[in-house]
């Protein structure tokens, strides 16, 4: 845990990952209480006698062909509502059964609404909750799943390490984003989940290949061989001995990798097969439709440039803090991909 | 520099990972290397690796096959979509969506098939569930099913016929056969069509169902010779099928002659491709291909299988196989969408992705390879430092945000019209002269190539400079620098010469990425490339085609792999050599 406290405290020192943290640290604490930020319905309300806390969530369908315009509306005297900052939900295109497309920014949008009359701020908000649900399940699946490989491999090499290499060798093939796109298109209902699975159970062989070659690095080295002749047994060995020292190319690669997920789903939004969540992409996909009108583009554009360079530089101290202090340290490869 | 100079550089290359005791090798040592004798294992290495490559290749179009399997298998489950038709949903008959689930060999097991059908199994099945009097509901569907077969049911028929003495199965089997032989334009005898007039019929004419005969008959029918009466081709009905399709298929057959067998063929087997004689070759090669991909998923029903196939059968007449079976022959199909062979609409768009990647690849190799160096001669400074930030910011934007902030601004919408939007050509390319063709490409490729250079070329060029970084903090650098030598030879010719294996092998995996790339950049810009064509497949349902283009695009990863191995070898003289990788 002091190690942890000590790694924030050396990135903060560096002034680009500094800036980097908080702003995903803020774009986290969005994507948390996006609910809260940006909804159709109040956050706390008493609607004709009943008292409503976060509808959307505890409540779905309670409220049913309603919004914070009608509720505001139809509100009887003793009733009262917490209205979120953003009155709008990320999928409502009629608030207050008034249909607005390509409002521009200013009141009652603030952010301007899209081709449909989805307001944009609340997609922007609702959107940094889907990036960083895909960015971090689908890296976290195949992290857990390249780790488990990859110290197999090097550490028991043989059959094992052969079956490794062919399996990366036929998943480093596939042409990912058309796999993506076309189960996106073939299972039609286009879910979050889909796109977290396939790019969970299709992303672990580059970092596979990683964790193998550092697995059978540090197994030769003499702290791994004192343990064994101490009578340290094979899983000891690994979690204990091995593990911990091949676990930071992997950490760098899977940071570099939850920013070519988050590009991967804008990606999948803006060629239209994002499923009905709202999404950077999707913002991006309506803004292309009509390019004069900017607030579309521009706000969605700015927040996915912005947070998968602060990844990107996330990733590039934790290359750097590993680099320090050792001379024998390789470089991890960082991001191959660009999309 | 003299010669002396440059050996001792390759020395010092190849020595670098070696003991202390062999890099004392003198000069003689070093000699021997290249001459004649060690040439070999050389090119063994070459010829090893490119094998293992092919069995990797072997390995990864299996899995590619499994997946796509998988994804067709997903989308087959709505029939009406993905078909070698229009999107028509609910508009379509029992018999056609029947076809269509065998097209796509719904009606198959998935990997292992231990009830290989042909015709004589299939008829001799549905007459015993004729003579099963405890479901009415399985009669009745083998008594339709019967009919179906047409003249094709018939020797079993016959001769349940003959054997059937019961009252209740013997009217069924004089029913089947009625309607069997009515439709077929069979002249009924005096007493109609009992059951001792069809054993009576059969007898008479079983010789003219025979091969020979049939392909008499079908001979006639291409040539425009339609036989006297029962002789024609309507008599024979399903029983000429395996003929007309083996005459349609003939390498040799003319057009006037392909359309008259499709024509009869769609009025027998009801699946209505006609080939016409005038259309261009290809239409001609979809329709041919169309009533392949029918033959195919039919062919059992129409004919008996030999002892050996119905043993091969339990592996080969299954649902995975088939598409394996395909995938390997690069027999996608037809496109639903074009209406033509899968192979021909892929191949036209190919080149143009092909160009365009490579002209974004090479551009970013250019461009990156110079920068990573030079950033990393300089590692710490801020030269360094600002250009990895920039080089970070340029990896952090995504392609379709450039590609929209781009035609934005240069496009003409905001600002000036400096460059063209969509498209490779003019509108009136055609009449332009050579010269300005290719400066018109060029113009509208541009941006194209712009959006896909520069995110390769953030990736390469951080790659460069940290593979260089890596060798200009070893030693030889220092030794080459204190031997006198120009600090700028030793960073572009000693320190490159190591720092450049890396990026060489990163080609490998940049050149398919790019694919995955065009993509987006194609479908913005639509440009007529894999990419777009990918996105109108998934637009249109054409899974054919999606396929296709899935495959290709594996392939493309093969042979940049391959390419980036070959390159590597070229680079790297240690990799070459087994002897000095001790």
């Amino acid at each position: 845990m002091t190690g942890l406290f000590e790694a924030i405290r050396r990135l903060w020192a560096g002034r680009f990952q500094a800036v980097a943290l908080v702003f995903l640290g803020l774009v986290a604490t969005t994507a948390v209480l996006a609910d809260c930020l940006a909804s159709d319905l109040p956050i706390v309300t008493r609607y004709h006698g009943t008292f409503y806390v976060l509808p959307n969530m505890f409540r779905p369908g309670a409220l049913r062909r309603l919004d914070n315009q009608t509720i505001a509306r139809t509100m009887a005297k003793s009733d009262w509502a917490l209205y979120p900052l953003i009155r709008y939900g990320p999928n409502e295109t009629m608030p207050g059964g008034s249909l607005s497309p390509y409002a521009h920014p200013g009141r009652p949008h603030l952010l301007g609404t899209d081709d449909v009359g989805r307001d944009v701020a609340a997609q922007l908000i609702h959107g940094s909750r889907t990036a960083l649900v895909v960015g971090g399940l689908s890296v976290l699946i195949y992290s857990l799943i390249a780790l488990l490989l990859g110290a197999a491999a090097g550490y028991l090499g043989g059959v094992v390490d052969r079956a490794v290499a062919w399996a990366v060798a036929v998943l480093l093939t596939f042409p990912t984003l058309l796999l993506i796109l076309a189960f996106q298109a073939v299972t039609g209902s286009g879910s979050l989940w889909t796109l977290v699975a396939i790019i969970g159970l299709s992303g672990w062989a580059g970092p596979a290949r990683l964790v193998r070659a550092e697995v059978m690095a540090v197994k030769a080295r003499p702290h791994v061989l004192a343990a064994r002749a101490a009578g340290a047994g094979h899983l000891r060995l690994l979690a204990v001995h091995i593990l911990p020292e091949a676990v930071t190319p992997l950490l760098v690669s899977a940071t570099f990798g939850v920013a070519w997920a988050i590009l991967a789903e804008s990606a999948v939004s803006f060629l239209g097969l994002g499923g009905g969540y709202a999404s950077w992409g999707r913002l991006l996909a309506a803004g292309r439709t009509d390019l004069s009108a900017w607030w579309l583009v521009s706000f969605a554009g700015i927040a996915l440039v912005l947070t998968v360079l602060s990844v990107g530089a996330l990733a590039d101290g934790i290359q750097d803090l590993a680099g320090a202090g050792r001379s024998s340290y390789r470089r991890a490869p960082d991001a191959a991909f660009h999309l | 520099m003299s010669r002396r100079d440059r050996t001792d550089d390759r020395g010092e290359m190849s020595r670098r990972d070696r003991t202390d005791d062999r890099g004392e090798m003198s000069r003689r040592d070093r000699t021997d290397d290249r001459s004649n004798k060690r040439r070999w294992p050389e090119i063994w290495m070459v010829v090893r690796g490119l094998i293992r490559r092919l069995g990797m290749g072997a390995a990864a179009l299996f899995g590619i096959s499994l997946v796509t399997f998988f994804l067709v298998n997903l989308a087959a489950r709505q029939p009406e979509v993905g078909a070698a038709g229009t999107l028509r949903p609910g508009g379509m008959s029992a018999e056609e969506r029947e076809n269509l689930r065998r097209t796509f060999g719904l009606d198959l097991p998935v990997f292992i098939n231990l009830h290989v059908m042909d015709r004589g199994r299939r008829v001799r099945k549905l007459l015993v569930d004729l003579a099963d009097s405890k479901h009415p509901a399985k009669v009745h569907r083998a008594e339709a099913a019967l009919v179906r077969f047409g003249t094709l049911a018939f020797p079993e028929l016959a001769k349940h016929l003959k054997k059937a003495q019961s009252g209740s199965v013997r009217v069924r089997l004089e029913r089947v056969a009625r309607s069997i032989l009515t439709h077929a334009g069979w002249v009924a005898p005096v007493g109609g069509w009992r059951g001792d007039a069809v054993v009576a019929w059969w007898q008479d004419k079983e010789p003219r169902f025979h091969q020979g005969a049939i392909e008499r008959v079908v001979a006639d029918v291409g040539a425009g010779r339609p036989g006297p009466g029962e002789y024609g081709l309507m008599r024979l009905g399903r029983r000429a099928v395996p003929a007309l399709i083996g005459a349609l298929l003939a390498r040799g057959a003319s057009a006037v002659a392909r359309q008259r067998y499709s024509l009869a063929l769609g009025r027998i087997t009801g699946h209505r491709i006609l080939c016409e004689p005038g259309a261009p070759k290809p239409e001609l090669r979809a329709c041919l291909g169309s009533w392949k991909d029918y033959w195919r998923s039919q062919e059992t029903r129409y004919r008996d299988l030999s002892s050996w196939e119905r043993f091969a059968g339990v592996v080969t007449r299954t649902r995975y196989f088939r598409w394996l079976a395909r995938m390997v022959t690069g027999d996608f199909g037809a496109s639903s969408y074009y209406r033509r062979r899968v192979w021909d609409v892929i191949m036209d768009r190919l080149p143009v992705t092909v160009a365009l990647s490579l002209a974004a690849l090479i551009l970013a190799y250019l461009i990156a390879v110079p920068v990573g160096v030079w950033s990393a001669s300089r590692r710490g400074g801020w030269p360094d430092r600002v250009l990895g930030s920039s080089l970070l910011v340029l990896y952090a934007m995504p392609s379709y945000v450039v590609a929209l902030a781009l035609i934005l601004f240069l496009g003409g919408i905001r600002g000036p019209a400096l460059f063209p939007t969509s498209g490779l050509h003019s509108l009136s390319a055609g009449d332009y002269p050579w010269g300005s063709g290719v400066l018109d490409l060029i113009w509208h490729a541009a941006l194209p190539v712009l959006c896909l250079c520069y995110g390769t070329l953030a990736v390469i060029a951080r790659y460069q400079r940290a593979s260089m970084a890596n060798v200009l903090g070893q030693e030889f650098i220092l030794a080459a620098r204190s031997r006198g030598i120009p600090a700028r030879r030793v960073l572009w010719r000693h320190g490159l010469r190591n720092g450049i294996i890396p990026v060489v092998n990163l080609l490998g995996l940049e050149l398919p990425q790019l694919v995955s790339g065009a993509v987006i950049v194609e479908t913005i810009f639509d440009i007529p490339g894999m990419g777009n064509l990918a996105m109108i497949a998934i637009w249109h349902r054409d899974l054919n085609v999606l396929m296709g283009v899935i495959t290709v695009a594996a392939l493309f990863t093969l042979v940049g792999l391959a390419l980036g191995d070959l390159l590597t070898l070229w680079a790297d003289p240690r990799i070459r050599r087994p002897e000095a990788r001790t």
